[in-house]
């Protein structure tokens, strides 16, 4: 037992554990559950810097347990798995602080935690998984204990949402449980290598390992959101403002859209599916669900389901830069899971700020909400202003480097796609904008007396400077971009 | 070197543009969000003309960009809004048409010194698309006819001293990056060249016939703008279709600009000077806007006349030049007459109703400072005869005809002309998409029936299966199929 072996295992453990004794801990005790739940993510950060380190300098990262004859169950670190890792890791911490203060006072607060907690888990382990076995099983412990957090209210609207969640996920699981089935079947073991691992079989399953991979993506795309799997994600806005912000920038949606990825780069290969001709569908799918989510976003009232649709849109634009074959769209597409986590965590945390102070829950009450709410609203306008790329926010980098991998790929219909989404973007966050900031507004007592409290006020204020910092800052050395470049590079090394 | 002439006029159109409304703005109820767009504005815009290389241009041509619309709305009317709304539709198409062309550009080079821009796009694979992407980017910005509807709505509505700002600099950043990024002297763009010639003496005429009908001297300042952008654009037609010229084009439209900034910000500015002021503050504030009025009409011995000479150098070197020179004197009368009006309006009312005192001294800066440029060496041709006699003609046919207008004013066309008719013509299809939207959402709900029709059948269907399955688990069931196993059992045994 190395430290190397351990690690791995350590990352899963740090929300695993405290998730156990958060279960058993009575419902009164919120101070000790909160001094956990912050001591477990501050160690998590430590453990992924510590891996992180490790990764740079070349060290192999590993924990394999015998599972199945054939098919061991593997948590190892890459550099994929640990960009996945840190956002999960650092919006985590914002997360539970933000919601530590949202739910002050709301009952039935240790079960939330503790599932809380357990869905961070399973993230990690989707993160952190080395073969199709070991994702595919935490995949489903995250749609598992991601339910109580949906139906978490316990009105009949959010019931409704979790009967949804849970057809739409379940489904997608058999799918891609029968795809991973299947391709254990053919392959006899399928891990997670760069440059994918089926290449041999093309020449005598053509067909067969086509229908696979696209069992697999549409197994992934429920929870990725593509069109027209997307029907659960706009009915779970009922949940709390925190799941909500989770679901959307780190845990259910981005573990489809990294699983799209790792089946694309790391299962199949990049090179190899593009032989098989799977990526150019794939590539349209994505781009249908930028513009049709955009659409959809456009014609909503409700600001949650309005940024529920935005995040349909964006995260079909990690497939798209996935699905585009070039060293550059795969930075664009791989760089977006980190900037539209921050991005779109900053714009649920703004919302739910306005929804718990103000009652805003429609894009109409939003008229001078920014004299009443200043620091919200400016953390609003950056995540809003990042959507829709305005430099420097972390949406330019992205939608700069998808555009140029498009045009490096051939691809130049791919930039009709990106302008569409810039303009829909524009279209429904600029007027929310100027009625926030423009209409006068009724401010009562000092500039931040209407303002939330600190606790949901810091972690959105924390997120939407990363979301600068992530742009601004991107050229430097630790920058999520330069991280993409990393994979990118190691991805398409022949 | 001519491109430092964009930051001389920044500077001294911004500075004074922020003395005056430090008065302006004395009581606004909101003026503090109108200083922090102000300044983000300014501060784009002096990052636009310094930027080293390609990525800090577009960050700071995007700030100032979308900082600007907090400046055209400030007032908060509908007017306001809208003005801002069809500015930012526009500013944001811009915005994508620029974006576009520079991932054609650079690609992953995102830092190409600007130094090195020109020549990379003369040598880009898809020169002559990126070379229309650059055209029509920056054009949203200069207010090139077509893409000018924006301006006469948004430049009016500002604050005066914003609206200085936005028609004296802010323009001018559209021109900036035309002569940054076109690759004038790098080749040849006939096309491209001939169609921003013909565009741009569009303009020139289109601006000075719509802005000649104006009721309000700020509108009309803003059509003058849109003209004398024209006169820029046909330099660079000229640059594009004939490399020899490049020089020439760009220390043309660099004068242009340095002299069109100063003169129109000096005008937008003397429109708010005080109605409580003294007597003597007032013939100042006359004489002052009568002499940037010159200018702008490209009277004798006025930095207007300067630039039109520089212009004329470049008109000459065009293949078309006799025909070209003709129709920039043809201009210099619509500038004129545009120039009259102006006064007229802005002089007749003693200014707009709702202002405060402004300063009087940086005003007089913007109005003063174009005179250096007539005594600079290269100059010289100005005091010719030939040149004094070309350029008073257009200028008193200009006053004849703008004292006429005054005396008789035709009938207004709507600021912001071909989207009045875009939007009238929306106005009139709204029915009929108000009949599609009503029919789809006709055909969303019959399949809503449809579909919960077919859902009921199945689950009544499952239903049936179910009483089934629940008539089965009952004893009678049970009993029933003992009963029937037992009479198969002794069919089958009795008999042995």
């Amino acid at each position: 037992m190395t430290a190397e072996n351990v690690l791995p295992v350590g990352v899963l453990l740090s929300s695993l554990v405290p998730a156990l004794i958060i279960f058993l801990l009575p419902e009164q005790r919120h101070g000790t559950r909160t001094a956990l739940n912050l001591f477990a993510a501050v160690t998590k950060l430590v453990l992924t810097a510590v891996i992180g380190w490790g990764v740079v300098h070349h060290r192999r990262y590993e924990t394999r347990v015998r599972f199945l004859p054939g098919a061991d169950l593997v948590l190892h670190a890459d550099p994929f798995s640990l960009l996945f890792v840190t956002l999960s890791a650092v919006l985590w911490l914002a997360t539970t602080i933000y919601a530590v203060g949202y739910l002050e006072g709301s009952p039935q607060r240790s079960r939330f935690f503790g599932f809380f907690s357990l869905c961070v888990a399973s993230t990690m382990g989707i993160a952190l998984a080395g073969n199709l076995l070991t994702f595919f099983i935490f995949y489903e412990m995250l749609t598992l204990s991601t339910y109580p957090l949906v139906v978490h209210r316990g009105t009949p609207e959010s019931l409704h949402a979790g009967d949804v969640y849970l057809a739409y996920t379940m489904t997608g699981a058999a799918l891609l449980f029968a795809g991973t089935a299947s391709l254990y079947a053919l392959a006899g073991s399928v891990e997670f290598v760069a440059g994918g691992s089926v290449g041999p079989l093309v020449a005598g399953h053509r067909g067969a390992l086509m229908l696979i991979f696209f069992a697999l993506v549409a197994g992934l795309g429920v929870k990725a959101a593509l069109f027209p799997l997307h029907g659960w994600l706009p009915l779970a806005m009922v949940a709390p403002a925190p799941v909500s912000a989770l679901l959307h920038a780190v845990a259910v949606v981005k573990a489809g859209a990294f699983g799209i990825t790792r089946v694309v780069y790391d299962v199949y290969g990049v090179r190899v599916a593009e032989e098989l001709g799977v990526m150019r569908p794939l590539a349209f799918v994505a781009a249908a669900t930028v513009v049709f989510g955009s659409v959809m976003a456009l014609a909503q009232r409700d600001l949650k389901r309005r940024l529920a649709y935005s995040t349909v849109s964006q995260v079909s634009l990690i497939v798209l830069g996935v699905a585009i074959v070039g060293t550059v769209s795969t930075i664009g597409g791989v760089v977006h899971l980190v900037h539209q986590g921050l991005m779109k965590i900053t714009l649920f945390f703004a919302a739910g700020n306005l929804a718990e102070k103000l009652h805003v829950t429609r894009v109409d009450q939003m008229r001078g909400v920014g004299r009443r709410m200043p620091l919200t609203m400016l953390a609003f306008t950056i995540g809003a202003l990042g959507m829709i790329g305005v430099p420097p926010i972390a949406g330019f980098v992205t939608k700069w480097y998808l555009g140029i991998g498009a045009i490096e790929a051939g691809a130049s219909w791919a930039i009709a796609i990106l302008a569409a989404s810039t303009a829909l973007n524009a279209a429904y966050f600029l007027p929310l904008l100027r009625d926030a900031w423009f209409e006068p507004a009724e401010t009562q007592g000092g500039i931040l007396a209407e303002e939330a409290t600190l606790s949901l006020v810091l972690p959105t204020v924390f997120t939407a400077t990363l979301s600068i910092a992530a742009g601004a800052l991107a050229a430097s050395g630790v920058s999520p971009l330069a991280w993409a470049k990393l994979i990118a590079t190691r991805e398409y090394q022949p | 070197m001519s491109m430092r002439a964009f930051l001389v006029l920044t500077v001294i159109v911004w500075t004074s543009a922020a003395w005056s409304a430090h008065g302006y703005l004395r009581d606004a109820p909101n003026r503090l969000s109108f200083w922090v767009f102000f300044a983000l504005t300014m501060a784009g815009n002096l990052g636009a003309v310094l930027a080293p290389d390609v990525i800090s241009f577009y960050v700071s041509y995007a700030v100032m960009t979308f900082a600007a619309y907090g400046l055209v709305v400030h007032e908060r009317t509908p007017a306001a809004f809208r003005a801002g709304r069809v500015y930012v539709t526009m500013a944001l198409a811009g915005e994508l048409l620029l974006l576009a062309a520079f991932v054609l550009l650079v690609g992953t080079a995102i830092n190409l010194p600007m130094g090195q821009v020109p020549a990379a796009v003369a040598a880009a694979p898809r020169r002559d698309l990126l070379v229309t992407l650059l055209l029509l980017g920056f054009g949203i910005k200069a207010g090139a006819v077509p893409l000018h509807v924006w301006l006469p709505l948004a430049h009016p509505v500002a604050p005066t001293p914003a609206s200085a700002v936005l028609s004296g600099a802010m323009i001018k950043a559209g021109l900036f990056g035309w002569l940054s990024f076109l690759p004038l002297g790098h080749g040849t763009l006939g096309t491209h060249g001939s169609v921003c010639v013909v565009a741009g003496f569009v303009a020139v005429f289109f601006g000075a016939v719509v802005g000649a009908t104006q009721r309000d001297a700020k509108t009309t300042l803003a059509y003058s703008s849109i003209s004398q952008m024209g006169l820029a654009t046909v330099a660079i037609g000229v640059g594009l279709s004939s490399p020899a010229s490049a020089d020439a084009v760009f220390s043309a439209v660099a004068l242009f600009a340095l002299h069109h900034a100063l003169a129109k910000g000096a005008l937008f500015l003397g429109v708010a000077v005080p109605v409580g002021a003294s007597v003597g503050r007032r013939r100042i504030r006359a004489l002052g806007m009568f002499l940037a009025a010159l200018a702008i009409g490209g009277a004798p011995f006025t930095s207007g006349a300067a630039a039109k000479l520089a212009l004329h150098g470049v008109v000459v070197r065009s293949s078309a030049a006799p025909t070209l020179d003709w129709l920039l004197s043809l201009g210099a009368i619509g500038s004129t007459v545009l120039m009259v009006r102006v006064l007229a309006l802005a002089l007749a009312r003693n200014g707009e109703a709702a202002q405060r005192s402004s300063a009087m001294a940086p005003w007089l800066v913007l109005v003063l400072f174009p005179w250096l440029l007539i005594v600079a060496p290269g100059a010289r041709p100005l005091f010719s005869w030939a040149h004094v006699w070309s350029s008073t003609w257009p200028a008193a046919i200009g006053v004849g005809v703008g004292l006429r207008l005054c005396q008789r004013p035709p009938a207004r066309v709507p600021a912001g002309d071909v989207l009045e008719v875009v939007s009238v013509a929306a106005r009139g299809l709204k029915p009929t998409l108000a009949r599609l939207l009503l029919a789809s959402q006709a055909a969303v709900t019959r399949f809503r029936t449809r579909r919960a029709r077919f859902l009921a059948r199945w689950t009544a269907r499952i239903g049936r299966i179910d009483r089934a399955e629940a008539a089965l688990s009952s004893f009678g069931a049970v009993g029933a199929l003992a009963l029937f196993l037992i009479v198969v059992l002794l069919l089958v045994v009795v008999p042995r």
